[in-house]
């Protein structure tokens, strides 16, 4: 891609380029929303900052590197944004956990452990939660990541085992909890 | 028995195996709903750019509105193709007023600028910028152009509106004595003959009356008149299902099979087959409720539950709904339901929340079908209380992670103030962290068991921590229930020593539902 700027302030090669690249970026980019904040309504406002961004301002400069990196990567840290304000706001709702206390556990109820292990995900730094959602929600090899991130394979392998790591560590201690 | 703990890595795999992933309708319907708010049309991303499929007529005309910002933003300038069309009917029916007589508006018909839209059972139409408006039974509306938005001039009934987020500019309402200014939230309005009442759901508005301006967090409520009674606030959910009239949401499930519940296994909690266990609750926990895009599970669900969980009211407020048969709350059943593809996704929470709107309508659809079930809505005046501030509370430690009381919120990482970990202290608490006070009284009807209407004048966000000292050890389920029966008893004298708050009794006006005639469910 050449060095002029991407979305320029006026004119038409704004409205011709902005068009192809949303078009070129645009599924990568709500999946990854999607998958991360888990509602179509947070994905759409995630992807629709990105574009408006991009719409307000000069691209950046990693923008004009690898596109596919920027958009993943905006899409990532912006989702994970997300999450992180909506666990600000922790409600207790006395009634149902009353209701939950009073109800036999049930082994199949996934939800709690997947709210934690999304907290968990969402407090792992930038680079290790995009590598972890490439891995494991969009099914990426190792290579593929390394190379649109602009990395090396072992340094993804390494981050990977990290996080898979940090994050098993988190389950045990969850299963020990409900244990004692 | 000690239960083997699951490996760890299993468990990881698994919780990215079930990591949601869009359906091809959703990403599209998305990709129409993002492009239409950027302003697609103007900046040439249209059908030709994305393949065979056409964007609908309605979304371009949403993205008209939506380029006017985009335009501001790049310097450009873009006309507006129609000024005159300011929104479009979605969903009920509708009228239009023109000299003394009416019309039926269509659904998708457009809604031109001073336009009269009138509702005699409850309707709903969407603004170009993608607000939406219920409206209530009985009102009467028109849609005018302000000086940096929309306002709509209510002259009689009642709004809920649903505000989108103004990029530039303001939404507005106008009633007789007031005008709502917005720039995003959920706010009802009333205009009675007495006056007219503000009511704030979730974000906050501007109210202005005469000279004097106004604002107002969920909660929060004005009225202009003091002949007029306080509503209790209802919840969010209960709106979302409430403006359209009863049984008339297209939504429906593929298949449905309800059947009575067989008795539990011998050696579990409790007894009593299809009836009621000791300790059992009659709304939906989420240990009994399983939901995937394409398929809901619940298991002992009851009517009362199936009600509470469709039309979002509080499972715990006891008049919440009336004309219930004495089996509502007993008789259980397993119900399994087909969700068709394409239907949005809703995640387990959200349905016990009451935030499921297409979800909740096909559960209320199923009750229709299969129970017979006709409700109707009511205003019902009710015992309530009035929450005042008797003196300011106080945010209390009595050891490094013990605190209790009330302060406000700092807006940290609750990890890192280092006073609400969980299980680090033994005694029983309810926590709410970086709530506004309508969220806490929200958590807290369950022990007062009747509405309570905010009266403490406290603005902004708090963390508020309860703990419940001296009671008895658990047990057994009667042990929790007993408790609970405390923790109801105490709730008052507790509140007032640790939060300093107190409760009047007083009356409120409540909106609630009336089943007008239900039958145990038919066959498969």
């Amino acid at each position: 891609m050449s060095s002029v700027t991407v979305f320029e302030v006026t004119g038409k090669p704004l409205r011709e380029k902005f068009g192809k690249i949303f078009e070129e970026h645009y599924d990568l980019t709500y999946r990854t929303a999607y998958g991360i904040t888990r509602k179509a309504e947070d994905a759409e406002d995630v992807v629709q900052t990105i574009f408006l961004q991009l719409l307000r301002r000069e691209s950046p400069p990693d923008l004009m590197k690898n596109p596919r990196a920027y958009f993943y990567r905006a899409a990532v840290n912006i989702s994970l944004r997300t999450i992180r304000s909506r666990q600000r706001e922790v409600v207790v709702n006395d009634s149902e956990q009353f209701a939950a206390s009073t109800e036999a556990a049930d082994p199949n109820n996934h939800e709690e452990m997947d709210q934690r292990l999304w907290k968990a995900i969402a407090e792992l730094n930038e680079g290790a939660a995009q590598i972890l959602i490439l891995r494991y929600i969009h099914d990426y090899s190792l290579a593929d990541i390394a190379k649109l991130l602009g990395t090396t394979r072992s340094t993804v392998a390494v981050s990977l085992f990290r996080s898979r790591a940090r994050l098993k560590k988190l389950i045990r201690a969850s299963q020990l909890g409900e244990e004692s | 028995m000690r239960r083997e703990p699951k490996q760890a890595g299993k468990i990881l795999d698994q919780f990215f195996g079930r990591v949601a992933k869009p359906s091809a309708e959703q990403i599209q319907l998305s990709r129409r709903n993002i492009l239409s708010r950027l302003g697609a049309e103007e900046l040439h991303i249209g059908p030709d750019s994305v393949g065979a499929e056409r964007m609908p007529l309605r979304f371009l005309r949403f993205g008209i509105a939506a380029a006017a910002v985009v335009a501001a933003i790049v310097g450009s300038t873009v006309l507006l193709r129609s000024r005159n069309v300011m929104g479009e009917a979605v969903q009920g029916v509708l009228y239009r007023g023109y000299e003394g007589e009416t019309q039926a508006i269509q659904i998708g018909e457009k809604l031109g600028r001073n336009t009269v839209i009138q509702s005699t059972g409850g309707g709903v139409f969407a603004l170009a910028d993608g607000s939406r408006v219920e409206m209530r039974s009985e009102s009467e509306v028109s849609l005018e152009r302000a000086s940096d938005g929309i306002r709509i001039r209510l002259s009689k009934g009642g709004i809920v509106v649903n505000a989108a987020k103004q990029r530039a500019g303001h939404l507005y309402v106008q009633t007789k004595d007031l005008m709502v200014s917005v720039i995003g939230t959920v706010f009802l309005v009333n205009a009675e003959e007495e006056g007219s009442r503000v009511a704030v759901i979730q974000g906050e508005v501007q109210v202005q009356r005469d000279a004097t301006i106004q604002k107002l967090l969920p909660g929060e409520q004005v009225v202009t008149s003091p002949a007029m009674p306080s509503v209790a606030p209802p919840r969010l959910a209960f709106l979302q299902q409430s403006a359209l009239p009863i049984g008339t949401s297209p939504e429906r499930f593929e298949v449905v099979s309800i059947r009575p519940s067989p008795p539990p296994p011998q050696g579990t909690r409790g007894g009593g087959g299809g009836g009621a266990r000791p300790g059992e609750q009659p709304c939906f926990v989420r240990q009994r409720l399983q939901l995937d895009p394409g398929r809901l599970v619940v298991t002992r669900a009851t009517l009362h539950g199936l009600i509470v969980a469709s039309y979002g009211v509080r499972c715990f407020l006891p008049d919440g709904i009336s004309g219930e048969p004495e089996w509502a709350k007993s008789e259980r059943y397993d119900i399994q339901a087909v969700i068709p593809a394409g239907s949005p996704v809703h995640t387990p929470r959200l349905l016990l929340e009451g935030n499921a709107p297409n979800l909740q309508r096909m559960l209320q659809n199923m009750l229709a079908d299969r129970f017979k079930l006709t409700l109707r809505r009511e205003m019902k005046e009710m015992p309530a209380y009035d929450l005042v501030v008797e003196k300011p509370g106080k945010w209390e430690c009595h050891l490094p992670q013990t605190c209790r009381g009330l302060r406000l919120s700092e807006d940290k990482d609750p990890d890192a103030v280092g006073v609400d970990k969980e299980g680090m202290t033994p005694i029983p608490t309810s926590l709410n962290l970086h709530v506004p006070i309508s969220r806490w009284i929200e958590a807290v009807t369950f022990y007062t068991r009747r509405p309570i209407i905010d009266k403490t004048g406290l603005k902004g966000y708090y963390d508020i921590r309860l703990e419940w000292p001296d009671l008895p050890e658990t047990n057994s389920i009667e042990d929790l229930s007993k408790n609970e029966a405390l923790k109801i008893e105490r709730f008052p004298s507790t509140i007032q020593e640790q939060l300093g708050f107190k409760l009047i009794p007083s009356t409120a006006l409540v909106e609630v539902l009336v089943i007008e005639h239900v039958e145990k469910p038919s066959e498969n």
